[in-house]
């Protein structure tokens, strides 16, 4: 099957406002990546970036219907796809 | 199950903003009450009520966001589906956002033995298009799914009845189907759990999470039980066993742990897909959010409410404080002109009108109107979905004093009462933040403290000028010195490493007003008041003792005032004003009503301070000693109890006199 678009791999803190991708991989520490995944944020979801807050961090995200509020130091390690 | 006569018991469980407290408090009426859980202290509600002939008892758990609990209220909240002994779990959902709802509806199906789905916000569900195919959603999650609206009690009975129908259902079958080698280690450790007395979906639940590598459940279970150690070991090493045997065929626990959330995930894509409608997604956020959290506005809009708050209380309260005053004066008269009329010597007299319905009377029409006011509105705000968008603002120049955004919205708290706001540190999930939220919570003035410095700041300074500014620049110093003492707090604990931070915008909803008017006025107003009161009446009596008796040939407080003087004039008061602070350890509402009758003298409290000395820079003095001093007995247990430490209770008391002593002093020589 051939790609119509070259995928575009980055981090979450890399998105733009404005933008979709979906989650490869979180770079954290089990008990972490659970949590994330409770939240919706696990490998395959959908992720869009909503916003960011007036001092630039955390920036607000939409997983599924929920919206979070995450930091970029930890958006740093979460790597999606577009 | 329950049998016909006996209540039958169901809880309420799901995740945070779907309107299962507001469901409870449709059900219960006034007739809630909190219970004590298990010995851990966050209070579960619990309430009885009848319908159509049938007695029913609900618990309503807090909200989760996942079933691995992250928060001491998580924790609570899957404690008690472990160990419940509940007749029926209702899992309460926001119909239009099913989707985020969904791996955690499952999690909590697959532990209980008959449930309920309640899907709540249909309204705002059907004026988005989000409904979902109840029928199938119901066949999918092998539940009885019933739609609510939490907030009109005739909505309800279709869930009562389905609750009934639930009860009399026999157990239900697991959603989650796992490898054939990770199901059978479950069924060798579920047969040997068997002896629990447990419904066998928590043994299965509490077999996989031993399988994944935590057996916190496990020794929770054979806590709960009083599972003898020996037994407890025997059964611990059925799952070593287990654990060894996976290993060898190359499944380690990490492995387990992520087949379990991958089965959650694809289980909860597959009922979404089928049963809830695709939606379009938003770019950006809302208008709403994009005023509120914008560069431009957040911070005035955050002034604002903060400004609205602080008028209300002070302002607003003043008119039925004076006429509370007025009213409960006139009462005193009455009950004095009473008990004179029996024949009542005029020194029990005066120790029960003056000493302890005098101080009474005026810590109730000082701080009634403010918390009256205080806590409904702070509710309503924390209703319409607007306080994380503060925590969500001021994270970052918070993370910078060693706080985080939720620490504000604890410092909020802390405006109506200390020990709400200690207790309210519970919603910070990292361990250092938490700390720096507790020790600091005392520095930020309480609704006690407030009419305090109402009634300094318009005795010496013109209320509509300089008076309200000044009250504005006390707040901005009480926060700022509570961020750099926060700094300071998490420098010294360092060494604990900042974790993992996740903020929920939930939808913005319109609040349900009377509801919350009036639950928030019977469980914080009135709680808090009555505690207040139930101190004043003792403590006023035990100033007239000690005023009013004579111990070795004087008036102990006489002795206590001049032992306190040399220190008071140090810090720009004086002995009768530290003794007050002293005194009023138990309440802050007392301490101006304990220095007032320590003057002496009639008239306003202007009057009376000015008759004594006082001045400006002492009005200014007490008022940096009233934010900055330690902290009332109920905030120092509360602290107590939610550190479990005496050295950060101690800190706790420490920290805030220290700087108010500092800060005191340095005005006094400077000026």
């Amino acid at each position: 099957m051939e790609k119509s678009e070259k995928s575009r791999h980055l981090c979450l803190r890399a998105l733009p406002v404005g933008e979709s991708a979906f989650i490869e991989s979180v770079d954290m520490p089990p008990r972490q990546r659970t949590r994330l995944s409770a939240l919706g944020m696990s490998a395959g979801a959908e992720i869009s970036c909503l916003g960011k807050a007036p001092f630039g961090d955390p920036s607000a995200y939409l997983v599924g219907d929920r919206v979070l509020a995450i930091r970029g130091a930890d958006a740093e390690k979460i790597y999606c796809v577009i | 199950m329950a049998r016909e006569n006996e209540s039958l018991k169901f809880t309420l469980t799901g995740v945070p903003n779907v309107g299962k407290s507001t469901l409870f408090n449709t059900l219960t009426g006034a007739s809630a009450h909190t219970g004590n859980w298990s010995g851990k202290t966050v209070e579960v509600s619990v309430g009885d009520f009848s319908f159509e002939g049938r007695e029913y008892t609900v618990t309503d758990l807090p909200g989760t966001y996942s079933l691995c609990p992250e928060s001491e209220e998580e924790e609570i909240a899957f404690s008690s589906l472990l160990l419940s002994d509940s007749d029926v779990l209702v899992v309460v959902c926001d119909e239009s956002r099913l989707l985020s709802n969904m791996s955690f509806i499952i999690s909590a199906l697959e532990m209980s033995e008959r449930a309920v789905v309640a899907l709540n916000f249909c309204e705002s569900a059907e004026k988005t298009g989000r409904q979902a195919d109840v029928k199938r959603l119901s066949d999918l999650l092998a539940a009885p799914v019933v739609r609510v609206n939490a907030r009109k009690k005739s909505s309800l009975a279709s869930l009562l009845r389905a609750v009934d129908e639930a009860a009399k259902m026999p157990p239900r079958a697991h959603l989650l189907k796992y490898g054939e080698e990770i199901e059978k280690s479950v069924s060798t450790i579920g047969k040997s759990l068997g002896k629990l007395d447990t419904p066998p979906n928590v043994l299965r639940m509490t077999a996989i999470r031993a399988l994944s590598g935590d057996s916190s459940s496990f020794r929770e279970l054979c806590g709960h039980f009083s599972v003898p150690r020996e037994e407890e070991r025997a059964l611990g090493t059925v799952i070593e066993k287990e654990l060894v045997r996976l290993g060898e065929l190359g499944i380690d626990s990490e492995d387990v742990s992520e087949e379990v959330s991958e089965a959650v995930f694809l289980f909860a894509k597959r009922v979404s897909e089928n049963a809830v409608k695709k939606q379009a997604r938003p770019r950006v956020l809302g208008l709403a959010d994009r005023i509120l959290t914008g560069r431009v506005l957040a911070f005035p809009a955050m002034l604002v409410f903060l400004g609205i708050v602080l008028f209300i209380t002070v302002k607003l309260a003043a008119y039925p404080s004076q006429a509370l005053e007025y009213l409960l004066d006139r009462l005193n008269a009455y009950i004095r002109m009473g008990i004179l009329a029996i024949g009542t010597p005029p020194a029990p007299v005066s120790l029960i009108c003056d000493g302890a319905l005098g101080t009474l009377f005026t810590v109730t029409a000082v701080m009634l109107p403010p918390m009256a006011i205080f806590f409904p509105f702070f509710a309503i705000l924390e209703d319409s979905g607007y306080l994380p968008r503060i925590a969500y603002n001021l994270d970052r120049p918070l993370s910078a004093c060693g706080s985080c955004g939720k620490g504000a919205l604890t410092a909020c708290m802390g405006l109506g009462c200390n020990a709400v706001g200690v207790t309210g540190a519970r919603i910070i999930e990292t361990k250092r933040e938490r700390l720096v939220a507790v020790l600091t919570n005392a520095f930020i003035p309480c609704n006690g403290r407030f009419p305090m410095l109402t009634v300094i700041c318009a005795s010496f300074l013109s209320f509509y000028t300089e008076g309200a500014l000044a009250m504005l620049l006390l707040i901005v110093l009480s926060f700022a010195v509570s961020l750099g003492v926060g700094r300071v707090i998490a420098f010294a604990f360092k060494k604990e490493k900042a974790g993992l931070f996740t903020l929920e915008l939930p939808p913005y909803r319109r609040p349900a007003f009377m509801q919350i008017i009036k639950r928030s006025f019977r469980d914080k107003t009135l709680k808090i008041f009555l505690r207040a009161a139930a101190v004043s009446l003792p403590a006023g009596v035990v100033i007239w003792l000690l005023s009013n008796t004579y111990i070795l040939g004087v008036h102990p407080t006489d002795a206590i005032v001049s032992a306190l003087d040399p220190i008071g004039r140090f810090m720009g008061l004086d002995g009768v004003m530290l003794t007050a602070f002293v005194l009023g350890l138990p309440a802050n509402e007392t301490v101006l009503p304990i220095a007032l009758s320590l003057y002496g003298g009639t008239g306003t409290a202007a009057e009376i301070l000015s008759a004594n000395a006082w001045g400006v820079k002492t009005a200014v003095c007490a008022s940096i000693f009233t934010l900055f001093h330690w902290p009332c007995a109920t905030t120092i247990m509360t602290v107590k109890r939610e550190t479990g430490s005496a050295f950060l209770t101690l800190l706790a008391v420490l920290i805030p006199t220290a700087v108010g002593i500092l800060l005191a002093s340095c005005v006094n020589f400077i000026f």
